[in-house]
């Protein structure tokens, strides 16, 4: 790890001056109810091709790390979380901010900020590490990790596991159109040329996440909320309690929601939810959770923002997103000719390491930065929704149109979204349809290449130790809600 | 009724694939999975889905009213009178308007005349709308053309009329 390098690779102006206009962006996307920071990544995702690979995934970084923060920004004002990522602590941080909502919000800040270092530094030591190990792995442990991919997505993103399927399924049909990986066979194109090549990642990415967001935000294009004035009060004064109170806490919480995700499917929203129910299960007084404690605000919101940065450790090592953010940053990744694997960790060490320290640089700035969006909180929550859906909507159609120069994407996004869309209010996972277009087309590379080097034989299945152990694992998955263990968002929703 | 409806549609997405890769070969030499091994297990999968689905959803709904109203012209007619639902849908039509006449007369235009056409549909005054889309349009020209170099689709017309 050539830290020197990385480090002068990343103190450039242009890509300071990137993270810093991601990080606002990310304070307007997170901050407004209904807008997701995965919708604001798969916005951004099109305009970082046109950048130098560090810049582009720097602001797709920096973008994510603020946006989950600024999530808690409406919860605290408003008692609705601006990302699903914010719900489990919205009713503490409500009830607390009732009384002193900016220093609330300061407490919120500084422990988002210190569960995304933590959760950073877990991610710079532990992914070079797993790296190495991986390289060793063939088609068959491929294609165990990917269908374990699948398995986490179906289990832990859908309310009914068979919704989960469902979503699965339409994401592998998806994804198998356009020519086929093994044999070079043309599927599902119905003769058209465009189709070719599959279904284009970015426009299909827009499509299914901002559209679905933008049609629930236009339905109730009237709506208006009552904003908790802020007074003048000092930002930083529950964090100071927060840091002294609640040491074993933020640490703990930033180790739970590393840890939760990594785990491919899971994110940010589980890691609080998972950290929320921990912090309460242990605190001395659990009777003041939903009543507007402190202690449950600073276990669900350090957990978050540490699942940014954990999320990030599969993508780069295995190449299976952790979460639906990661997912999409994935794509950009691929675009810009950074294969994930053990071999970009070989290949291109340094800016491996230079976007680990901008995950840093990009936790340190946020403090700055969501201490501006606090001062400003009240503002960014009256922009009207008439006038921010049609706006965001133009930057979907050039965002899918610039990818390939092509109005076809464009008629993807929107078709895909409106898909989206009913999926969305039939109750069919999103991030389940997403995932296995991405690993879909892996599992069924890995399994026939495996068959054919196996000359059909199954036993290549588990012949191999880590291959065996991946699925065990896999099967684990699969019993995991008949143990009841996998409903995990049913119960402490 | 939700699981009514997904699980209709699982078995039309089943079906409809299955159909489709009936064309392609399912195996081949020497036994070797084909192009169409995969998506048919996928369809084959979605079937038994569906029909888990739909059995699921009778029996919960037998002994209740909602039962009778499944098959019920009427129940979807509701459907798409609830007001959310019609906000959804004219903003879908008003972008596939926008987006088909985009190669015609260009992102720019196009994108001024979509932005403020919704803002004023939906409530925003005409003036009000007229300047957020062109300062609007004016900050995309600046950022995304003139620093970010991202093409714009041009009109069929020529960009003398517009970009």
């Amino acid at each position: 790890m050539n830290v020197y390098d990385a480090l002068q690779l990343v103190l450039q102006p242009h890509i300071i001056l990137a993270v810093i206009i991601a990080e606002f962006f990310g304070v307007f996307i997170g901050a407004m109810p209904g807008l997701t920071a995965t919708m604001a990544t798969a916005l951004l995702v099109p305009f970082t091709y046109f950048m130098d690979p560090l810049a582009g995934i720097s602001m797709i970084v920096a973008m994510a790390t603020v946006a989950i923060f600024s999530g808690d920004i409406p919860a605290v004002l408003l008692k609705i979380p601006g990302t699903p990522a914010s719900a489990a602590q919205t009713i503490d941080a409500y009830q607390l901010g009732r009384r002193k909502p900016a220093s609330t919000l300061g407490a919120d800040l500084v422990c988002s900020a210190l569960g995304g270092l933590i959760g950073s530094l877990i991610l710079m030591f532990s992914a070079p590490a797993l790296a190495e190990f991986t390289s060793n792995f063939s088609t068959v442990e491929y294609f165990w990790l990917t269908l374990w991919g699948l398995s986490m997505a179906i289990i832990i993103s859908a309310e009914e596991p068979i919704k989960g399927v469902l979503g699965v399924i339409i994401g592998f049909l998806i994804a198998s159109i356009g020519i086929e990986p093994v044999y070079g066979y043309v599927r599902f194109t119905f003769g058209s040329i465009e189709l070719l090549n599959g279904i284009s990642f970015i426009p299909a990415m827009i499509g299914l996440f901002a559209i679905p967001e933008l049609l629930k935000q236009i339905s109730r294009p009237h709506e208006r909320f009552t904003v908790q004035l802020l007074r003048g009060e000092k930002v930083f004064e529950q964090a100071v309690v927060a840091l002294k109170k609640f040491k074993t806490t933020i640490t703990r919480s930033a180790l739970i929601g590393t840890f939760v995700g990594a785990l491919p499917g899971a994110g940010a929203d589980i890691a609080a939810w998972v950290s929320y129910g921990v912090t309460k299960r242990v605190s001395k007084k659990p009777e003041e959770f939903g009543k507007g404690t402190l202690e449950g605000v600073v276990g669900a919101t350090t957990a978050n923002n540490a699942a940014i940065s954990g999320a990030w450790i599969p993508t780069l090592v295995f190449g299976i997103p952790g979460d639906s953010i990661t997912a999409i940053a994935l794509g950009a990744l691929m675009a810009h000719g950074l294969r994930p694997g053990p071999m970009l960790f070989e290949r291109h060490g340094t800016l491996v390491t230079a976007l680990f320290i901008v995950f840093i640089l990009a936790n340190i700035l946020m403090v700055v930065v969501g201490y501006l969006a606090i001062k400003l909180s009240t503002n960014i929550l009256r922009v009207p929704r008439n006038i921010l859906v049609p706006i965001i909507a133009v930057f979907c159609v050039v965002g899918s149109y610039a990818v390939n120069n092509s109005i076809f994407d464009v008629w993807v996004m929107l078709v895909l979204g409106i898909l989206g869309y009913f999926m969305g209010r039939l109750g069919i996972p999103i991030p389940s349809v997403v995932l296995a277009i991405i690993l879909g087309p892996m599992v069924e590379f890995n399994f026939i290449t495996s068959l054919i080097k196996a000359d059909l034989n199954p036993i290549i299945f588990v012949s191999r130790p880590i291959a065996i152990g991946l699925a065990l694992l896999t099967v684990f998955t699969w019993i995991l809600p008949f143990l009841k263990i996998g409903r995990i968002r049913r119960t402490t929703t | 009724m939700k699981d009514f409806i997904v699980g209709i549609t699982a078995l039309i997405i089943g079906l409809f694939f299955t159909l489709l890769s009936k064309d392609m070969p399912l195996l081949i030499t020497r036994g070797y999975p084909g192009p169409s091994f995969f998506p048919s297990i996928l369809s084959i999968i979605s079937i038994i889905c569906g029909v888990i689905l739909i059995l699921k959803s009778i029996k919960r709904l037998k002994s209740s009213k909602e039962f009778t109203s499944i098959l019920k012209v009427d129940t979807f007619i509701r459907m798409f009178k609830d007001k959310e639902v019609l906000n959804a849908i004219k903003f879908i039509v008003m972008t596939v308007i926008y987006i088909a006449l985009i190669p015609y007369l260009g992102f720019l235009l196009t994108s001024l005349i979509y932005m403020l056409l919704v803002q004023v549909v939906y409530g925003v005054s005409t003036f009000k709308a007229l300047g957020i889309s062109s300062a609007m349009i004016f900050f995309i020209y600046i950022l995304f053309i003139g620093i970010l170099k991202v093409v714009v689709p041009e009109p069929i017309l020529g960009s003398i009329v517009f970009r």
